[in-house]
């Protein structure tokens, strides 16, 4: 399998590459197509459509491209993978839960190969991001090899989408679906954040916003015990000022605790909203950003696995959460570009909202301020 | 870019003089300072930023640990208060289970004391008409006969002094039911204050009910000879089970009030280097669903008013106290046996 990634900050330096790859006769089957919210969404599909290239795309809030990261622009990855070896799948959330198109999609996996691995992608579904990876897991009907994001927007807050040839929507659920016995799929997940202080407890929340924290309004808390910036007050997105960097590690008994990032702060009635569901009652304490050589670990890890289980890469996607960007800033271009460099194949990935993978723990799950890594290899 | 990295650059691209592989080498070496020259910047932005908030976040965790502190040193005192009262209850609960065990006794200790007064008025009358008679002699020029009933006098006196110190030990006895015990053995015939609880607590419930009537079987071992128990906490225990044991076979003959003859039998043994204190009873036995709870303090199946449900509970911790156990063999229908195990060295 062939992959070859492209990048352009207009459709027409999108084109110009794209039809620099074709000009060797190569067809590629499949694009992984990674955008900015401000990019030509439309007129990239068309391109891949007149192509016959089928689309597996998210927006994002901000890309990386072979160790460069990238903001406001188009990033792509071509694959010439054999049509027989996937599908892709898209769901809407409306009409059917998103825990029922997720169970669709795992249905799917197993009714198309006897050893499918899912991809995905999702849009603005940050209550059900536990939900996805449960519907997939029960409609295959046990464990199964899923990576993936949540979509970004630039910060905007507003409605990351994902998309396909002919359908986006910002409620979307998007499965590349990958059979095993022919691609070799392995990938990791890792954090980096350590907890510090002392256990609270959510003692109200709904879904994924938390009222208070040990009976105390949650955003007082936050104001309280990790400081009021400037403009803090001001504004109701807080993830990029603050808590980005110090998100909130939901503690579990007996496997390792799960990011959860305060994203929108209700000044209103005090209440936090995060990417992702926190339980009422769960325990919580609040995270110091990694150290910088987290960056060493997660390629030392990559190193791992490439030692372990995959030697070889022809593809490389990578979904890192915007907080890692946030919290690492310049050095994600030493962290993407040393990955790319382990395995020297291409490499696409965005800024996400949220990720899945498979955590430490053995278990696949929905993190907040992860880094996700996929290798592919066709077999 | 930095300005003076951009100065540099500068110079290099538009100077002449320097090779364009030079160049070009300059240019990749400015550029990689650049790229380090961001990186520590931004390390030391994010270094500041974060030790800021390390700084704030511990200070605010160290004010809620030491919060947390100040509560669990006042729940401490309250709890400590609350020991402190619990324990002034308990006490007070003990003295009113002595007292109401005391009051079982009132009647019995009556009974008991009316027979050495008796004696000892009756001695006294006795005695007074002997003096008169002596008197009598006396003015009579009899003096040898009046010698022989002064001597009839002194056997009385005897008596008298006897009896009255029957009376004394009995009120003595009563004394030291009531009071708490003192802690100390002391050298006790376990069999005479088996025997002297059970006339006690029968003569009590006689008075309280005449209509109750059990016939009483004693077989006490010689052997035992006397053993170290506090006779005050020991005594209330046998009571208790005496007490229990007659109230069993009252509500028997209750319910079978033909045909049915209640038996209460207290027995002592030395065997096996253990003393056992055995009391037995032919009542309805206890029933298996309450068997495992009748030890547990305030447990009692009497009706309401009737019982502190203490007693048994009391007995138990008495029992253990000595180094010895308590325990219960039954059977429904036919009656139970309270058996007091003591070892042997007591």
């Amino acid at each position: 399998m062939q992959a070859k990634s492209i990048k352009g900050n207009t459709i027409e330096e999108v084109k110009t590459a794209f039809e620099q790859c074709l000009s060797n006769g190569y067809k590629p089957t499949l694009a992984i197509v990674f955008l900015s919210i401000k990019q030509d969404r439309e007129a990239v599909c068309t391109l891949l459509n007149k192509n016959g290239i089928a689309i597996f795309g998210a927006t994002t809030s901000g890309e990386f491209i072979n160790g460069e990261t990238e903001e406001g622009s188009t990033v792509m990855m071509l694959l010439d993978m054999h049509p027989d070896h996937f599908r892709l799948e898209f769901l809407v959330t409306g009409s059917q839960t998103t825990i029922e198109n997720a169970k669709q999609i795992g249905l799917t996996g197993k009714n198309t190969f006897s050893n499918p691995a899912f991809i995905i992608a999702s849009g603005w579904l940050s209550t059900d991001g536990e939900n996805i990876v449960e519907g997939i897991t029960e409609g295959f009907g046990g464990d199964v090899t899923i990576f993936g994001g949540m979509a970004g927007d630039d910060l905007a807050l507003t409605g990351p989408l994902v998309f396909t040839s002919g359908q986006s929507h910002t409620q979307g659920l998007l499965a590349l679906i990958i059979d095993e016995d022919k691609i070799q799929i392995n990938g990791i997940a890792t954090c980096g954040w350590k907890p510090i202080g002392t256990t609270k407890t959510v003692t109200k929340s709904e879904g994924n916003v938390v009222y208070t924290i040990d009976d105390k309004p949650a955003l007082d808390m936050i104001i309280k015990y990790l400081g009021v910036e400037d403009d803090f007050v001001s504004g109701k997105e807080i993830v990029s000022q603050l808590t980005a960097l110090y998100p909130l590690q939901m503690e579990r008994d007996g496997v390792a605790p799960v990011m959860r990032t305060a994203m929108f702060a209700n000044r209103v009635d005090r209440s936090l909203i995060c990417a992702g569901n926190i339980a009422q009652g769960s325990k919580v304490r609040f995270s110091l950003p990694p150290d910088f050589d987290a960056i060493e670990q997660v390629v030392e890890e990559c190193r791992q696995l490439k030692n372990e289980c995959q030697p070889e890469a022809d593809a490389l996607i990578m979904f890192s959460c915007i907080s890692r960007r946030l919290s690492f800033g310049v050095l994600m271009r030493e962290e993407i570009g040393q990955i790319q460099e382990l395995w020297d194949a291409p490499l696409a990935g965005y800024f996400s909202y949220g990720e899945f993978g498979r955590s430490k723990t053995g278990k696949h799950e929905f993190h907040n301020n992860t880094c996700c890594v996929v290798a592919l290899k066709e077999k | 870019m930095n300005p003076q990295l951009q100065i540099l650059m500068d110079f290099i691209q538009q100077n002449e003089h320097v090779a364009e592989e030079a160049k070009t080498d300059l240019l990749k070496a400015v550029k990689k300072v650049k790229n380090d020259l961001e990186i520590a910047e931004f390390k030391l932005e994010r270094t500041e930023k974060v030790k800021r908030t390390t700084a704030i976040l511990l200070e605010e965790t160290i004010e809620e640990l030491e919060q947390k502190r100040k509560a669990i040193e006042e729940t401490n005192i309250a709890l400590q208060q609350s020991l402190e009262e619990l324990k002034a209850a308990q006490a007070q609960l003990i003295q009113s289970e002595k007292m109401a065990s005391l009051g079982e006794l009132t009647a019995g200790i009556a009974h008991e004391i009316q027979n050495p007064l008796n004696f000892v008025n009756n001695f006294s009358e006795v005695s007074k008409e002997l003096l008169d008679e002596m008197k009598e002699e006396l003015d009579t020029g009899h003096p040898e006969v009046a010698k022989e009933i002064a001597n009839d006098v002194i056997q009385n006196l005897e008596k008298i002094l006897h009896h009255g110190k029957r009376a004394d030990g009995i009120v003595k006895g009563m004394l030291q039911h009531s009071r708490s015990s003192s802690g100390q053995k002391e050298p006790t015939d376990i069999n005479a204050l088996a025997d002297e609880y059970l006339r006690l607590a029968y003569h009590g419930l006689r008075a309280k009910d005449k209509s109750f009537n059990a016939a009483m079987k004693t077989d006490y071992d010689d052997q035992i000879g006397l053993i170290n128990i506090m006779p005050q906490d020991m005594g209330r225990v046998i009571l208790n089970l005496i007490t229990n044991a007659f109230y069993a076979v009252t509500q028997k003959k209750k319910q079978y009030p033909e045909g049915y003859e209640p038996v209460v039998t207290v027995s002592t043994q030395l065997l096996n280097n253990r003393i056992a204190i055995r009391v037995k009873d032919n009542g309805s036995g206890i029933d298996d669903k309450v068997l495992d709870k009748i030890f547990q303090p305030f447990f009692t199946t009497k009706p309401t008013g009737q019982g502190t449900g203490l007693g048994l509970s009391l007995s138990y911790d008495i029992v253990k106290a000595h180094g010895g156990e308590l325990h219960v063999e039954t059977k429904e229908g036919e009656g139970s046996t309270f058996i007091i195990q003591l070892p042997a060295g007591t």
